[in-house]
Parts: structure tokens; sequence; C-alpha cells
């Protein structure tokens, strides 16, 4: 078969394939499904505010504040409006970029979040990447090694993280690597990219340990899954070696529930941000909210809640996109 | 031919078991890991309950003339920054932090799982919306709900019930309606129901019983997440408010002294790891020993 | 002639609920070259687990306790049975599972299965190995086999699937194909085409076979000689005709009469009393007495082993006899 009458046919079944259905539909599919999720976020932080019966501007500034400046802050979160044209207000300044004013700093929320972006982005990064190098030999270990001395023992390990808190471990980490051994900064984020990169590495692993305990015991199972099923004794059945059998039928398989694994806890790795922003001194959105919460600034408050949220969508819909793409059973559905 | 069709894992027909299987309790009381967590956890349980007995001073007792002090024969483990007995403390801590922790998961779950199951065995268009809700409390990071919610709702306990409250249910109900929704479609459902059982009946007779033993192991580690959200939040300063001792506000206090006194902010996250590894062992053993052969 | 596979002795221990239990308990058989043996047995009895246990392919809770497998007069070393496929004699058998949906790699291509062991353990090159593929496609009775070449297990029928598995177990090159019941998830039209290609597959290619099934309507269609197995044991052996027309043990009996038959549609099936022991409290003695109509004290006793009773038939009961004359005077009534 000479090699040029192959491309084209290769190039056919590509655009088959990727290009037309089922594959694009899919994607398009998916992107669509996102956008009820989205508005109902949209809804969830408008209601924030209103959860307590009585007047959302007094519960802000408390029992004691003067009726004017609860009667100018109403005023100025429109709060005389009635509510549905609080609302439009609300997701028209949102479709168009505007995330309100903050009260405390009187400027737009947007600038005042926008600072901690990039910081809270790399540590979310930095801590999958830990969570992912973590997790994948261990839970592969614990699976080829079924009811065995290293299964138990990575059980074992991973009962132990599923209580710790994870801001507790970065205490320790702090003493121990930046009090006593000085090989980390104690906290801050530094100047250059090396030196935020190396302020990220604690609080990185620090993140990573609140889901790596999950996260092994999940894909232990999915692992085990894919170890005893019937393909395998398959390949192996062909006499192929067993480095193929493991990498190119049991890991191209165990890739699938890894990723599905991964958009399920990101959520909760991406919260578990905030309070290991605050331990070891970073100003990233998670501080930006604190901050807010001790100010009182409400404004702020629902601005990084919804960005979070906004992010938590926006990374599940990319895992599953990933994972469509390794399974070929799901475009069909 | 004779050979039985068994039903799937995780569900059982009542009354058709060839083969005799050892007790609930003869198997519980085999099982390691149902047991070690069972010991673990009721004695971290005794020895919260048993607080005012066992402690020995009062929590908020304070003696600003031995702060930080070692320990001693007078304070097992020594005193924190306001010369309060780091051991009452520490048990006392253990009491709020539990109690809350059980009681927070109260409401998600009977929430939940009925919830869970009315959409699984009903659909239309109460499960539309009902799921719609779930996914878009799932696009939120829980502890940034949290936060959000109690910032908005107030401080303290009563904001952690109602935060937990209104976020928790969501994966009961999940899980709890995909194991309605197996139940549902098995022959010996469908024979309840044609055999004129009410729907309600079947429900709760034969659907029920099975889906919600997930949710009882779920429990176990329900509550290990909220403790540690509770523990975390009181890190914060947005959890249960001083003078009240939380093993989370234990911790940013000792934290303070990090240089010096090491132990005043590990000693609670111990006691923390401790309860979650006694929890999830119960949890872990619970699964095992229910888990159908 | 040698037997092409001789199995002497094969006691499988399995372990479940951290006590062990002989699954598999003194099997031995020879089949010659060119034959066809047929397992037959209810859903436990222990023969997949017979036929996993020549190929090497026991799950983790598994293990070979003793036996031998000699495949061409070549006694197979230990480390190879039980598990591990690289010997050159377990080359010369191939297996065919049950259900070709978990038995096929769901992420790639049919057509790269069938050619993974021309390629990597035949040493074909690319094309050749590929052009094998079409070759056992179009073999097998797939039609349109370049299109179905890049076609992914899901896409396929259930008959298909099991096409491109008898494919796949036939691109290594097998003398001996070792069948578990290939035809139990298909229905009965799909059944009969799989039959017959398994016959040409015989006539054409000389290849051995065995075939375990739990369907007694089969084994006439497919084999010479039968097997009946019972709790890890084989109950009865000899040529099909002569045990499905003249059954010298109780079991056998019993599953003729429980089975439906189209000669005899007004003869209604008769359940064998009693069910299937739990293998980890099997009584002494044999273990089908408490369901046995004709058991006596020295059933209860007695270790039973297979006994001749006829040209190549042998059966493992001490009533037999008896057995021959109740069934003699039923036929009379």
């Amino acid at each position: 078969m000479a090699a040029g009458l192959r491309s084209p046919e290769r190039g056919a079944r590509f655009a088959r394939r990727y290009l037309t259905s089922p594959g694009l539909r899919y994607v398009v599919r998916r992107i669509l499904l996102s956008i009820p999720v989205v508005l109902g976020v949209v809804v969830v932080t408008f209601l924030l505010l209103r959860l307590i019966p009585g007047d959302p501007a007094r519960t802000l500034l408390g029992l004691h504040a003067p009726a004017s400046a609860v009667a100018a802050l109403r005023r100025q979160l429109g709060l005389d409006e009635p509510i549905w044209r609080q609302f439009w207000a609300y997701f028209y300044d949102l479709a168009h970029g505007n995330l309100g004013t903050s009260i405390y700093y009187q400027a737009p929320v947007a600038s005042v979040i926008a600072p901690g972006l990039p910081l809270t982005g790399s540590l979310v990064l930095v801590a999958t990447f830990f969570a992912i190098v973590i997790t994948v030999p261990l839970a592969a270990l614990a699976a080829t090694h079924q009811d065995r001395a290293s299964d138990h023992a990575v059980r074992l390990f991973s009962l132990m993280g599923l209580g710790m808190p994870s801001f507790w471990f970065g205490i320790i980490l702090i003493v121990l690597f930046a009090v006593d051994l000085h090989w980390f900064p104690v906290g801050g984020y530094g100047t250059t990219f090396w030196e935020h990169l190396h302020s990220l590495l604690l609080p990185g692993l620090c993140a990573a340990i609140g889901i790596v305990p999950v996260l092994i015991r999940s894909l232990r199972v999915g692992m085990l899954d894919v170890l005893g099923a019937d393909y395998v004794a398959t390949a192996r059945a062909k006499g192929l070696r067993s480095s193929r059998v493991t990498f190119v039928h049991v890991a191209r398989n165990a890739l699938i529930p890894t990723v599905t694994l991964l958009g399920i806890n990101i959520a909760y790795l991406i919260g578990g941000t905030v309070v290991i922003e605050r331990v070891f001194a970073l100003n990233g959105l998670g501080s930006a909210m604190l901050t807010a919460i001790d100010n009182r600034d409400f404004p702020v408050v629902q601005g990084v809640t919804l960005v979070y949220a906004l992010g938590v969508i926006v990374v599940i819909l990319i895992t599953d996109l990933v994972t469509a793409r390794l399974d070929p059973r799901i475009r069909l559905k | 031919m004779s050979a039985a069709i068994s039903p799937p894992v995780g569900l059982t027909e009542p009354e058709n078991e060839v083969n005799r299987r050892p007790s609930f309790k003869s198997r519980a009381l085999h099982s390691p890991t149902f047991m070690s967590g069972a010991i673990l956890t009721t004695t971290i349980v005794a020895l919260a309950l048993l607080a005012p007995v066992i402690g020995r001073y009062s929590p908020v007792a304070q003696d600003l003339l031995h702060p930080l002090a070692g320990p001693s024969g007078a304070h097992w483990l020594g005193t924190d920054e306001l010369g309060r007995d780091v051991w009452s403390r520490l048990l006392y801590a253990g009491r709020t932090d539990l109690q809350v922790g059980v009681l927070a998961v109260l409401f998600p779950f009977a929430f939940g799982v009925s919830i869970g199951t009315v959409c699984g065995y009903f659909g239309g268009r109460i499960d539309s919306v009902v799921m719609r809700i779930v996914d878009v409390v799932l696009a939120f990071p829980f502890y940034v709900l949290i936060i959000a919610l109690v910032f908005v709702v107030g401080v303290g306990t009563h904001g952690i019930y109602i935060a937990f409250g209104l976020t928790d249910w969501v994966i009961y109900a999940r899980t709890t309606r995909s194991g309605t929704m197996v139940a549902r479609s098995l022959d010996w459902v469908a024979a309840a129901e044609g055999g004129g059982l009410s729907r309600m009946r079947v429900l709760w007779r034969h659907i029920l019983p099975n889906t919600i033993t997930q949710a009882v192991v779920y429990v176990m580690s329900d509550i290990v997440l909220v403790i540690l959200a509770v523990v975390t939040l009181g890190y914060l300063g947005l959890g249960i408010q001083p003078p009240a001792p939380d093993w989370g506000s234990m911790i940013s206090d000792g934290q303070s002294f990090i240089q010096t006194n090491q132990w005043l902010a590990a000693i609670p996250g111990l006691a923390v790891v401790l309860t979650g590894i006694g929890l999830s062992l119960l949890g872990d053993g619970l699964a095992d020993v229910m888990r159908p052969e | 002639m040698t037997p092409v596979l001789e199995v002497e002795g094969l006691v499988v221990e399995m372990r479940r609920d951290r006590r062990a239990f002989h699954a598999v308990d003194g099997v031995s058989f020879a089949l010659e070259r060119g034959g066809a043996l047929a397992i037959v047995g209810e859903s436990g009895c222990g023969k997949s687990l017979t036929l996993r246990a020549i190929m090497g392919l026991l799950p983790n809770r598994g293990r070979l306790a003793s036996g031998r497998v000699i495949v061409d007069g070549v006694t197979l070393p230990a480390a190879a049975r039980g598990r591990g496929r690289g010997h050159n004699q377990q080359r010369r058998m191939s297996i065919v599972f049950q259900d070709p949906l978990s038995a096929l790699n769901p992420v790639a291509t049919v057509g790269n299965q069938i050619a993974e062991a021309p390629r990597h353990v035949l040493g074909f090159g690319r094309s050749a190995s590929r052009a094998r593929a079409l070759e056992l496609l179009r073999l097998v009775g797939i039609p349109d086999p370049e299109r179905r070449y890049h076609a992914y297990p899901h896409e396929l029928s259930g008959g298909t699937r099991q096409r491109v598995m008898i494919a796949i177990a036939l691109s290594s090159d097998p003398a001996i194909l070792l069948c578990d019941e290939p035809t139990t998830s298909l229905d009965v039209t799909i059944q009969t085409q799989i039959l017959a290609l398994l016959a040409d597959l015989r006539s054409e290619r000389g290849l051995s076979l065995i075939f375990v099934t739990h369907d007694l309507g089969v084994v006439s269609q497919v084999a010479e000689r039968v097997a009946v197995m019972y709790t890890g044991r084989f109950v009865e052996t000899g040529p099909t005709a002569d045990v499905l027309a003249a059954p010298r043990h109780p079991y056998t009996s019993g599953l003729l009469a429980a089975a439906l038959d189209v000669d005899s549609p007004d003869r209604e099936p008769v359940a064998i009393p009693g069910s299937l022991p739990d293998p980890l409290r099997l009584t002494s003695g044999c273990s089908f007495h408490p369901r046995c109509q004709f058991a006596t004290a020295e059933c209860v006793t007695s270790d039973v082993q297979l006994e001749r009773v006829g040209p190549g038939h042998e059966a493992a009961c001490l009533h037999s006899d008896a057995l021959s004359a109740a069934l003699a005077a039923a036929e009379d009534v």
C-alpha cells in the first residue's frame, strides 16, 4: 500500500470523526448544557444577600449602624427597586463585565479582585500537578498489588489524610520546611517568576493533600476495575509483553476514570485554596474574599464567589471534553 | 436450568438467601476495619462526652500567671497563651465540634435521601428541576459557598447549620436518586408493584432499605467533611465563636506561637486527624459489612 | 498420536472472605488433535476457571494449587501455568470469552486489536499485520472489512463483536481454541451462525476445541465428547451421543430432565431438588448426595471417583447401574 494512498483516506477519516457529527455535535451540546448552570450560579449569587429575612443593608452594617448609613447603602446597592429589576440590573452588569462596586474601597469589584486572579490560578495549577503526581503512582501501586503489603500501606496513608485539615498540614509544613530548614519562604509570593513558583510549592502541596486521599481511594477502585476487566485478560492471552499490556491496554483505559475523578474533585481543591492562601499569606482571590468578609464588603464577596463558580464550571467543561476525547463510547450518547 | 439469576451487587431480594450468611453482628465483630473504627470513634466520643469529668479545669478559666506552660502534673498538655488548660480545652472543643458535626448532617441526610428517592422514582419535571439545582450547588467550591453563606447568615453554630443545610444535601440526593432508579428497573420491584402494592409501600419497604445503606455509609465520611469544615471556619474566625473552645480556633491561636511552642497548634490538629481516622474506618467497615456477597 | 492438550489433576484454589476453597478440584482430560470437548455445568461449577487456569489467566483471587498442563507433549513450566503468558506452547492456545463487550478494549478499534498479536507477538510489519487483520475479518464472516476495521467495539452488534473476538483468538495462529460460553449472550439465530463458524474452522484448519457452556442443547451441535462438571469436578465424561441418550450420573440425568426438549414439547421440565452447595461448606463424600434420589449411606462416606461405565464413558457414581435401570423403566412406561 503506497504511502500516498493512505493520506487522503486518513484525512477523510479524521474529518469524519472530529469535524462533523458526532464529535463536534458533542462539544457544542456540552457547552450548551453549561449555560443553565451558569445562569443558576448567577441567580444564586444574586440571592445570597436576600437569604435572611429583613433588610439586607442593615444585615451588612449591623444592628447599631445609623439609619442614614443604612439608607445610603440601600441606595448604593439599588435595594429600593423591585426585585426583578434588581436582578436584571445585576445580570446586565455582569454581561458587560461589571461585577459591582466595592463598598469598602469604593472601586469596581473587578479591580479589587483582578490582581489576585493569576496567583490563585497558578496555585490551582500547582496543586493539581501535585495531586496527579502523588495520586496516580500510589493508586496504581495499590491496585496492582491488591491485598498485599503495599496496598495496605497506601490505604492507611490515604486514611490518615482523610481527616487532616489542610491548613493544619500547612502550618506543620511551614514549621518544618520554612522555619526550621529555611528551604521555603514562610509566606508571600515573591516578585520574579521563579520566586512565584518557589513560594507556591508548599501551598500547592497543601491544597493537593485536601483531595489526594479521596482521589487515591477512588482511583484505586477504578484501576482495579480496569485490571480485572476481561479485555486485559484478552490482551494477556495474545501473548503480549506485560509492559505493552500495562501501557496500552490498562493505562489508556485507567486514564478515563482518572480524568473524570479529577474533574469531580477539582471544585473541592479550588475551595481549599481559600484557607491555604491565609495560612501562607498569599494575596489571591481567597484572601480578597476573606478580607472582604472582615470589611463587611458584600459586593466583593459576591463577586469572588461568582468568579470561583465560573472557574469551576469551565474546568469541569474541559475535563468532560477531555474525557470524551479519550473515551469513544461517550461521543455516541 | 436451575441456576438462579442473582440481583446486581448492591441490592438483595428480601427473602431469598440461598446460603445463610453470618449475621450482621457477627460480620461486624469480625471485620478489623469496623472494629478498629468503632473502638477509636467510641473512645473519642467518650472522652468528649466525659469532658466535664476528665477535664480538670474549665475551658475558659484563665491563669495569666502561667501562660504557655509546658506539660506538667497540673496541666497534662500545658497551658495556652491565656493560661487555659490545653487538655480541658481540647476535650470541650471536641465536644462542641463533634456535636455540631453530627447535628449538621441530620437535615442534609433526611432531606437529600427523601428528595433523591422522589426524583429517582417519579422522574419527570421534579427530577429535572432538582437535578439542575444540584448541578448549580455543585458548581460552587464547597468552602467558598460555606464561607459566603456564613458571612451572610451570621457566624457561629446557627450559621453553620444553615450553611450545611443548604449545601450538603446534594450528594445524598444524587446517590439516592441513582440507587432508586436502578432499583425501580429491577424485575422483583416491578413484580411488587404489579402485585398491587401501593407505590408508597413499595418505596418504603423495598426500595428505601436498599438505597439507604449507601447513604448511611456516606454519612460517616460526610461527618468527617463537616467537622473539617467546622474546624476550618473556626480557624478563620467564622465558625464557633470564642470563648467557646473549638479545635480550629485553638490552631489559629497557637499559630502565633509557632516558633516557641509548636505543640499548641499541633495538638488540636492531631485530634481532628484521629477523629477523621476513626470515623473513616467506621464508615469503611460499615460498607464492608453491609455489602451483600 | 499424542493428544494436542492434556490436563492432569488441575486444582484451582480461590480465596473468598479470607478463606480458601478448591473451585476446581482435580480435573483431568485429554483433547485429541482436531477434536472437540464440551464442558457442561451450571454457573459456579468451575468450568470457566478451568479454562482460565489452562490459559494462565486466573484472577487475582485464585491460584493454581496443583496439576499439569501439557501442550503437544510439552509440559508447561510452573511459572507459566496459573499466571503468565510468555511460554511458546501457551501461544498455541487462544481463548474466546463470553461477553465480547467487556472482552474487547473499548478505546481501540477492532482492526487494531486483531492486528495487535501479529504485529507485536508474531513479528509482522505494520501493513502485513493490517492485511492479516482484514483477512481474519473476512474469515469470520464480517462484511465490509475495510470499514469495520476502524469501528470501535461498542459500535458493533453482539454477533459481530463475538466474531471479532474469534478473529482475535485466531490472530495468534493457535492450534487450540478455548471457548468460554461464547454464545450465551447472543440470540439463537446468531448463536447458530457462530457455531457454524466454529465448525468450519475445525474442519478447514484442524483447530481443536474446548467449548464450555451451561446449555445442554448446544453440546450435541458442537462437540463429539462431553464432560459434565459439578462443584469443581467432572462427574461424567464420554461421547456426547452416549451421555445425552443414556446418562450414568444422576446429576446429568437431572440436567437433561430440567432442560426443555424441542422433540418432546409436552414434557414438563423437572427441576433438580435443592440448590448448589456453598463451596466453602462442602459435605464429605459425593458432593451431589444431598440432592440425589439414589443416595445411600455409602455415598456420604466414600470418596467417589470416575469409573468406567462404557466405551470411553466414565461416571463418578456408586449407583450408575441403578440409574440406568430406572431410566430404562421410565421409558417403557
